[in-house]
């Protein structure tokens, strides 16, 4: 369900990110765009925080925390 | 992205925001700013500070406050060469940094019974002391009397205690008198002292000439703080200085001084002023002209009077610094990211009426998102900024916080957390604990237990054992 809203948006590669169903438009950094775009592959939440984790060597706790975070973004932006 | 493939790309917290008016630039795009940097506190690295002494932590820098100090004595001096310069304790009364005033030449201004005697135990003599505020205890009165204090005058009362102690001591008081006045600035400071328009002042100043245990020297003016206008301190000097004459025409004593005060601004952003402390604040020259230039052209003809001032803020503020970090991280419900310090209100008692500049210990980038800033109190009060624009933080980033140097060590609160450490980088670059982190011991040191209330861990533990049989 989150992957076929996600991939409803329309992102550019400077992060910038319109959303067609409600107009609104939104600025991504570049860590966002990355998580952005393995849930819009279809990667489960956990998935995405093992890639975050290993791309940036940050522990795995932080990145399932700010995944889980980022998620909870989406929602409050009324975009997942 | 490949969970094999190592990475030395920075992290940066995921952040999405909402682009709305006012994060557009003219182009279109989101705004892009930077909140600024800084590495180094008086060229001693932030990190190897926090590491050393621990966060939150203050810090002041030797050099600046005394080319501050410098600075602003030689534009004084320079214009009116009878100037002798007092250090405004209650604006910050560390030792450390009051040692630094008065190697440079300060003489001391303090308000109190126990600033008077921080004074002392500095070792500085009381003929060096100038004694003010609106309560002076007996026994500090009879020292200051002893000692040969400059005691300034706030109230009718206060003439009456000074004859009466100085009788008792068969003594003379040196005495100035404290004159407040409208100079044209909202609020007029009416409590101190005795008004200049009503005739009060003369009255008492009629008073005090006639008292045989009183030596009348001079007044005294302090209009405000952060004082933007310049031209309230013509008006001052112009008022003080026709009173000066007055006194002496109408009563026969001779007067040798004017104290002007202090009041003069910092380069802080005081909330609710729109302009940038840059343009805001005037420059220290033009103070110091407004002020001489009145005093010279009020005693053309006749020997000028030594000038005193009372400065502290303007002194001290840009020569402190705050160092905090990011303890946790959190989102508001409505989107906004907040972030808890290890510094609060608790700390920054001037955060009420000024908005310091916050930097970064590094680079996190111009994705700017809005942010609160809470303390580490549990009290939902202790905000620290509402509306900062700042990149997506780890825990564990700091934060430095300027100006900070006026009255924040003076008026910070023993409340919920221990204070921190205040050092003070020398010129050297030698990093002094000139204050230690405050401690179980310090806090409760002047807490009594009555010894029927004293209960050991056994007593709990028994009283427990007790409650379960």
């Amino acid at each position: 369900m989150l992957q076929n809203r996600l991939q409803q948006l329309a992102t550019n590669d400077d992060g910038f990110c319109f959303d067609p169903r409600t107009g609104e438009t939104y600025q991504l950094n570049e860590t966002a765009q990355v998580l952005l775009m393995e849930l819009k592959r279809g990667r489960s939440e956990s998935e995405a925080a093992t890639l975050l984790a290993a791309d940036f060597g940050i522990s795995i706790h932080e990145a399932e925390a700010d995944t889980q975070e980022f998620i909870q973004l989406l929602k409050m932006n009324g975009i997942a | 992205m490949s969970p094999s493939k190592k990475s030395v790309k920075k992290y940066t917290k995921p952040s999405i925001l909402k682009l709305g008016g006012p994060l557009y630039a003219k182009h279109g795009a989101a705004s892009k700013n930077s909140v600024p940097v800084r590495t180094e506190i008086g060229r001693v690295p932030v990190a190897q500070l926090a590491a050393e002494f621990g966060s939150p932590l203050f810090v002041f820098v030797e050099d600046t406050i005394r080319a501050n100090f410098r600075s602003y004595a030689n534009v004084f001096k320079r214009l009116y060469p009878k100037t002798v310069f007092g250090w405004s304790y209650k604006t910050n009364y560390l030792k450390a940094v009051c040692a630094i005033f008065h190697e440079e030449g300060a003489i001391a201004e303090v308000v109190s019974d126990f600033e008077y005697e921080k004074a002392r135990a500095l070792g500085l003599p009381g003929d060096q002391i100038i004694f003010n505020g609106p309560y002076k205890p007996k026994n500090a009165l009879q020292r200051a009397i002893k000692e040969k204090a400059l005691i300034h005058i706030d109230s009718i009362d206060e003439i009456f205690e000074i004859e009466n102690i100085a009788n008792s001591l068969d003594l003379e008081a040196r005495v100035g008198l404290r004159v407040n006045m409208n100079t044209g600035v909202y609020p007029q400071w009416s409590r101190f002292g005795l008004n200049f328009e009503t005739g009060q002042a003369l009255a008492a100043a009629k008073q005090l000439a006639r008292s045989k245990a009183i030596k009348f020297e001079g007044l005294h003016c302090h209009i405000g703080t952060f004082m933007l206008s310049v031209e309230a301190y013509t008006i001052a000097a112009e008022k003080i200085a026709s009173l000066f004459l007055e006194i002496e025409r109408e009563t026969g004593i001779t007067l040798n001084y004017i104290d002007m005060g202090g009041g003069f601004p910092s380069k802080n952003h005081l909330k609710g002023v729109y302009q940038a402390p840059e343009v805001a604040v005037p420059s220290i020259s033009e103070y110091a002209s407004a002020i001489t230039d009145t005093l010279k052209a009020t005693f053309s003809d006749r020997e000028l009077p030594t000038l005193i001032l009372e400065a502290g803020r303007h002194l001290i503020d840009e020569a402190g610094f705050l160092i905090t970090s990011v303890v946790s991280r959190k989102l508001l419900p409505d989107a906004r990211r907040a972030y808890v310090l290890d510094a609060g209100v608790n700390l920054l008692y001037t955060s009420t009426w000024y908005r310091p500049t916050f930097e970064l210990d590094g680079d996190e980038g111009s994705f700017l998102e809005p942010a609160v800033l809470f303390g580490p109190l549990c009290m939902n009060i202790d905000v620290v900024d509402s509306h900062l624009m700042l990149p997506p933080l780890r825990v564990g980033k700091r934060l430095i916080l300027s100006p900070v140097g006026a009255y924040n060590v003076t008026q910070w609160m023993q409340f919920i957390q221990y204070s921190p450490a205040v050092v003070l980088v020398r010129k050297t670059g030698v990093v002094d604990v000139i204050r230690e982190r405050e401690n179980l011991a310090a806090v409760e040191g002047l807490e009594r237990l009555p010894a029927d209330l004293n209960q050991t861990e056994k007593s709990f533990q028994a009283q427990k054992i007790r409650k379960a049989s």
